[in-house]
């Protein structure tokens, strides 16, 4: 779908520009210890259709992952199994590997034949479980790891009495590991810095793989690492440079921005149908993928500024959309660009059905959700919970006043002292968006009354919902929050205190890079703190042994 | 025939009252205090599960006024007309915070199921379905089952520690499927052939226990912690084809169900009504089938997000703003779902005492614990909290008992449900709410 | 039957309202859109979408004081005694009874002896109908092209024309139970929410959506289907819906606009619509399409003009065991057609050939999309469907 050439063109453009090394070198950083970051869905969904084909089914039920301060990668970090977890990984490794073997994939995906088919081959199994092996775990397996599931591959095809049902058995142990399920960091004593460790090739090429594409490290990738390319400065850029440049480069923004945008929120959310009809499960996953559209075209395509993506009026349309937005879409089937009119009051993401279906309520809109969202999604800001002592008896209403507008039944949040607190923080934000109701339709009118979009923002003024795009376009804290959530996306962990430093360098950089997240990638995938590990004290005195 | 020791007398003679945590051996084989067993001498097993909703009710139409025995049935409570008498009712015991915030719909079901309250939410404690799975749970298929009736996976309170959660099921027909599936072995069935590919799958997942110590090599405490828990995890699935490979005792009130209809799962309060009785009924035969002895049903989610069709409000929302009827004393539409809420309690109490086993039935070998996470939701009470616990548990809890010791905390009602299950220890819970004062009038 | 079309006939008329909210159907796109090949004239284009076209019954209560419409089981009956009528209905002597009511006493099917001696088909006896003054008289009187009839008085005090309504008013199936439509209208208007029909109207070349003295109308089928809710029972405004490219189905005449109700000149009009599966046509000659643009965008209105004999007669191909169902006789309803024809008068016969007839038009807004423009697709890469 890119334009590649404008892309690439960029980008070398770019590339040459940073070896100029402009600005100040990247501070030094301690690092932090290795993590084992569990599998998300979608990653373990594409190392399957990287390794083995997209035609290889993958039927069965993920459990949730958690979102720690506000990113699901941060909670891969710290999530365990649960034995109904384990089930369901089990019943789906049984699954795929016996869709390997079976006879419409053993040509092309088993890379050796059987002695006899109905015996077993130790030979050809540890073949293929080496080759296997070594993509699932992004790594080579060692003669002890790969011992067992041959074993197991050959066990299982004298029981059976068949060669490839045998192997099936040896396949599934593999993606039943946790050397699959889970990336563990292994570090080895850097050779440059005595007495220090570093990530081993194999961490490093495995961390920027599911950075940039959200997959596991392609063949050429493991090729850098076996040779050791990776680890030289060299190296590392040539692999990075060559990730942006990919059309793969899509799917890692993409994976971000459904994490850091909340977007698993989508699965389960419902409208009431007699309240909104227009809205369907076809509306939410389009809407997802509009707001997605939009940001990669702005973001990669365009290589545009990232602030941009808060008062844009281009995005992309289908017939199922445009019945929600009343807008005309020619195109029957798929996706057409479409730009609002100057004026119009669809400017940005905060006005796109992405947020503000998925942050109301399935018969209301909310302005506490939305300006929440705002809060928390876009600027980073932790919004307090109520204090122990709140009393709700305030809010008790005797005379039944009929409020027509959210604005006049926010009334208590503004004015009571113990409600204002917070809500002012979040009430105001939100009430800039309720000129879109629950189902994210503009309307001019609520209850007949008409609404107000007027509010402010951290002491900046906004009359409508495109005036409070431009005051988050220009809040600083949605570019920081910008730049550290793409980090403890990547590293899958927050900031260090030792960061600080690390923290505020890469926030200039990004602004003196012009808010460009092609850029950002870059500078953090090339980066020493990106891939910077401690190891505990009793590691280092083994090592010096 | 053995000896019925009571098993507070065994407590009390081992301890000497002292607070002192013993490590007691299962106790099953004391416990059979009504003497019933199965022809084959082994009693009937005993389960234990919780049930929960959201948004609490309206005390003054919930509570009983009368304390003890043949309490009375306010409004709210009229839907368990039927099974009052096997029904506990606890109503004033309340969550401490300890100067840690009110965290809405959070901090009371922490109180009550972890027996602690964090100032985010985050269940350190293990929930008291994994206390009680750990000591029963091991021998059955599952450890423990979790369903929800809104169709959200993440709506569950079943925490091993705060990153660890049990998943729910989350429509019959998954449910279904997960229970009597192809993995399923009926009980009852006359043959039985160990199926050899079981072995070859036990053999795969113990290669897969044989890599812990390398992989648990140069991780962090925090990490082998957790992915400790994952090999854990390994094991229950390898114990789960163990039990597989041998014959299965056999389960009189077994009866295998009938594949439910695929049917759509949400919020709006028809279809989670639905869905729950459906899985209700999935589980009692699950239970009489003894695949599980441990459940967690989640009937609405604790900030109830519960609808009604064509309403703007979400239940939760509606407990906030919608005014109180000045004839009626309540909010009508709130209350709406407060009595759906206690109907579904019903029906769920009723579908096992449908259930024959034994001499009774099998709710009589059950101790169901009923909760929701806040008194009166309007103002996120969490002092009074309500509780129902259903059930005889295999005869170690009397039942038909209003109890109401005001301004006692909330972990008294969970620390005699732990009691009462025999997990082994003589104190629960942490800071104010820290108790080992078992509600004593409801033991047998 | 789809009981879900329970819509009530609507009080048709001027209400006289503007149109302020029309607007939100208008696009920018310029009129070059229009099949025509005239040039593009300047203006907007407002798009509707209809969502129901019943025949324009009025219903009177007094209009069938004998009763509705006979079927030949009721002629048969009328023509023996009272014993036999209860004999013949006793469920052992169906088949008695049918061989005698559907068949001639030489055994020909009635359908086939369209000329049978019939009493005249009961007809509506009322005063008032819907419809529009098409022969330009005020007494029905003949002229070159139309025969003498007797009008109707609209609900406005006006004259109108509407024959077929003689022919239908007292057929249960068409006319229906009190506020509701009859079986068979409402099975042909379910076409638009199961997505089998699909009309749309493009005003074009629109300066003043009040008051426009030349715009172009565009009457077409489109080739999507209506966008409904996901329980299939709503209709969705705002969809994009495009238009078929067979010529046969398109239309375009002139029109204007004043106070907010669009008037056509007459020009001939066809439309395929789905019918119980299978597709029939609408051929409606000298048509004029009234439409009022309503305060929330939808527009209400009429469309009146000539329908030929063939497409209002239900007795070719048919059998009288199948119009018995329906409840109507085919001789019967085929000599009301010729009785009432009023237009388009043969000269070598001087026999009019067609029946003035009124349709009530409902509508949502819609943009219009043309064939060539839909074509085209910007990213094909995740298609995706309105139902």
């Amino acid at each position: 779908m890119a334009s590649r050439s404008i892309k690439t063109t960029i980008l070398s453009l770019f590339g040459a520009a940073a070896l100029a090394a402009c600005g100040p070198s990247e501070p030094p950083t301690a690092g932090a210890p290795p993590q084992a970051e569990r599998l998300s869905e979608a990653q373990y969904r594409q190392s399957i259709s990287d390794i083995f084909g997209p035609d290889i089914k993958v039927a069965g039920r993920f459990e949730p992952g958690i979102r720690k301060n506000g990113l699901l990668a941060v909670g891969d970090s710290v999530i365990a199994v649960s034995p109904a977890g384990f089930e369901q990984y089990d019943s789906m490794a049984r699954g795929i590997a016996s869709q390997i073997v079976d006879d419409k994939h053993r040509q092309t995906l088993i890379p050796c034949a059987p002695a006899e088919p109905k015996k077993a081959d130790p030979a050809c199994a540890k073949q293929a479980l080496a080759k296997y092996g070594r993509l699932l775990f992004r790594r080579p397996l060692n003669e002890t790891e790969l011992a067992g599931p041959t074993a197991m591959a050959g066990t299982a095809a004298d029981t059976i009495g068949d060669f490839y049902a045998g192997l099936a058995y040896g396949l599934a142990q593999l993606l039943d590991s946790p050397s699959f399920l889970f990336r563990k960091d292994a570090v080895e004593p850097d050779p440059d810095n005595q007495g220090k460790f570093r990530l081993t090739a194999f961490s490093k090429a495995s961390r920027l793989s599911f950075f940039l594409w959200n997959a596991p490290p392609d063949d050429e990738l493991l090729r850098a690492a076996e040779s050791g390319e990776i680890q030289t400065r060299g190296g590392l850029a040539k692999q990075v440079d060559r990730m942006l440049a990919s059309p793969r480069l899509e799917a890692g923004v993409r994976a971000f921005f459904i994490d850091f945008f909340d977007f698993d929120k989508f699965d389960a959310l419902a409208k009431d149908p007699m309240i909104y009809p227009v809205f369907s499960t076809k509306v939410a996953r389009d809407a997802e993928e509009q707001t997605l559209r939009t940001i990669t075209d702005e973001l990669i395509t365009r290589n545009g500024d990232y602030r941009d993506i808060f008062t844009t009026r281009r995005t992309f349309m289908t017939r199922n959309l445009g019945i929600v937005y009343r807008v005309r879409v020619a195109s029957e089937h798929g996706w057409e660009p479409y730009e609002f009119p100057a004026g119009d009051q669809h400017a940005g993401i905060l006005t796109q059905l992405s947020f503000t279906e998925l942050h109301s309520h399935p018969g209301r809109s909310s302005a506490t959700l939305r300006g929440k969202a705002v809060r928390e999604i876009l600027l980073c800001e932790q919004v307090p919970m109520p204090p122990a002592n709140v009393n709700f008896t305030v809010v008790q209403e005797t005379n039944n006043p009929v409020y027509k507008t959210a604005r006049e039944r926010l009334t208590a949040h503004r004015t009571d002292p113990t409600c204002a607190g917070c809500h002012k923080l979040v009430d105001p934000i939100g009430l800039g968006l309720e000129n879109f109701d629950g189902a994210g339709a503009y309307r001019d009118l609520e209850n007949g009354a008409p609404i107000d979009a007027s509010g402010d923002i951290d002491g900046i003024h906004f009359s409508n919902a495109a005036e409070l795009g431009k005051a988050i376009h220009d809040d600083p804290a949605a570019v920081s929050c910008l730049v550290e959530s793409v980090f403890r996306y990547a590293a899958g962990r927050d900031f260090d205190k030792g960061e600080k430093e690390w923290r505020g360098w890469i926030a200039k950089q990004f602004a003196a890079d012009g808010y460009k997240l092609p850029a950002l990638l870059r500078r953090i995938a090339t980066s020493k703190a990106f891939y910077a590990v401690t190891v505990s004290d009793q590691r280092v005195k083994e090592a010096q042994r | 025939m053995k000896t019925s020791i009571k098993r507070r007398q065994l407590l009390r003679g081992m301890m000497g009252g002292a607070g002192v945590a013993v490590a007691l051996p299962f106790l099953e084989c004391f416990l059979n205090a009504n003497g019933t067993a199965l022809a084959s001498g082994r009693p009937l097993p005993v389960r234990f599960g919780t049930w929960n909703w959201g948004c609490g009710m309206n005390p003054q139409r919930w509570i009983p006024t009368k304390i003890g025995k043949d309490y009375d049935l306010p409004p709210e409570l009229k839907y368990i007309a039927a099974i009052k008498d096997q029904v506990n009712v606890f109503s004033g015991y309340k969550a401490i915070l300890d100067g840690k915030p009110n965290l809405p719909h959070i901090s009371g079901m922490m109180a009550l199921r972890s027996g602690q309250v964090a100032a985010k939410e985050s269940y350190d404690a293990p929930t008291l379905d994994v206390l009680v799975g750990d000591v029963i749970g091991t021998d059955t298929r599952f450890r423990s089952l979790e369903m929800a009736a809104t169709g959200n996976p993440n709506h569950s309170y079943s925490y091993r520690n705060a990153t660890s959660k049990n998943p729910a099921e989350v429509s019959p027909i998954s449910l279904y499927t997960r229970i009597f599936g192809t993995d399923f072995h009926d009980p009852n069935a006359a043959d039985f052939k160990p199926d050899p590919k079981l072995m070859l799958r036990k053999s795969v997942l113990s290669g897969v226990s044989e890599q812990r110590a390398a992989f648990l090599d140069q991780l962090g405490a925090t990490d082998k912690a957790r992915l400790d828990e994952y090999f854990t995890s390994v094991r229950q699935l390898e114990q789960q084809l163990d039990l597989q490979l041998q014959k299965p005792p056999p389960a009189e009130a077994c009866k295998v169900p009938k594949q439910p209809a695929d049917a759509p799962v949400g919020t709006e309060v028809g279809q989670v009504l639905q869905n729950h009785k459906l899985m209700a009924e999935l589980l009692a035969m699950a239970l009489a089938c003894n695949q599980t002895k441990v459940f967690n049903m989640v009937y609405s989610d604790s900030a109830s997000t519960l609808r009604m069709p064509g309403e703007q409000m979400i239940h939760h929302l509606m407990t906030h703003e919608e005014p109180i009827d000045a004839a009626l004393g309540y909010q009508p539409k709130a209350t709406y779902f407060v009595e759906r809420s206690m109907e579904a309690w019903a029906t769920f109490v009723s579908t096992l005492a449908a259930v024959r086993e034994g001499d009774g039935t099998l709710l009589d070998n059950c101790l169901v614990f009923g909760h929701s996470d806040t008194e009166f939701a309007r103002i996120h009470s969490i002092s009074g909290i309500p509780v129902m616990m259903a059930g005889k548990a295999g005869g170690r809890m009397k039942t038909g008992i209003h109890m109401n010791e005001t301004g006692e905390p909330i972990t008294r009602v969970g620390f005699t449900a732990l009691q009462i299950m025999g997990v082994p220890l003589d104190k629960w819970g942490m800071g104010s709410m820290q108790t080992s004062k078992a509600i004593t009038e409801v033991m047998a | 039957m789809t009981g879900s079309n329970r819509r009530r006939a609507a009080t048709l008329g001027l209400l006289g309202l503007g149109a302020a909210a029309g607007w939100l159907a208008l696009s920018t796109a310029q009129a070059d859109q229009a099949p025509s090949d005239k040039a593009a004239p300047a203006g907007k284009t407002m798009g509707f979408a209809v969502t129901n076209f019943p025949f324009a019954l009025y219903k009177g209560a007094d209009d069938c004081p004998d009763g509705p419409v006979l079927s030949a089981k009721d002629i048969y009956l009328k023509s023996v005694s009272p014993a036999e009528q209860k004999r013949l209905q006793l469920p052992e002597n169906l088949k008695e009874f049918e061989q005698k009511a559907y068949h001639t006493a030489d055994g020909r099917d009635v359908c086939e002896v369209l000329d049978l001696p019939r009493e005249p088909q009961r007809s509506p006896k009322g005063k008032i109908s819907y419809g529009m003054n098409l022969d330009g008289t005020k007494d029905g009187a003949a002229t070159a092209t139309t025969c003498a009839h007797e009008k109707f008085t609209s609900p406005d005090g006006e004259p109108v024309d509407n024959q077929t309504y003689r022919v239908m008013g007292c057929m249960s199936n068409y006319r229906g139970p009190p506020g509701e439509q009859g079986y068979l209208e409402s099975l042909r208007n379910s076409g638009f929410k199961d997505g089998g029909t699909t009309f749309l109207i493009e005003l074009i070349g629109v300066k003043d959506p009040k008051n426009d003295n030349d715009i172009q109308v565009g009457i077409y089928n489109g080739t999507s289907q209506m966008a409904v809710d996901p329980s299939g029972s709503t209709f969705l405004p705002y969809a994009s819906l495009t238009v078929t490219d067979d010529k046969r189905w398109r239309s375009v005449v002139h029109g204007r606009i004043v106070d907010g109700v669009v008037m056509t000149d007459p020009g001939d009009i066809a439309l395929t619509y789905v019918f119980g599966g299978a597709p029939r046509d609408y051929h409606i000659k000298a048509a004029r399409l009234r439409l009022q643009i309503l305060p929330d965008g939808k527009a209400k209105g009429m469309l009146a003009g000539y329908m030929d004999m063939p497409d209002v007669d239900m007795t070719k191909g048919t059998k009288q065991a199948s119009a018995e169902m329906v409840k109507y006789d085919c001789p019967s309803i085929y000599q009301a057609i010729r009785r009432y024809a009023d237009g388009y008068k043969d000269p070598s016969t001087g026999k009019c050939t067609a029946l003035s007839t009124a349709f009530q038009v409902e509508a949502i807004p819609a943009f219009i999309i043309h064939p060539e423009e839909a074509k085209k697709t910007a990213d094909a890469s995740s298609p995706t469907e309105t139902r």
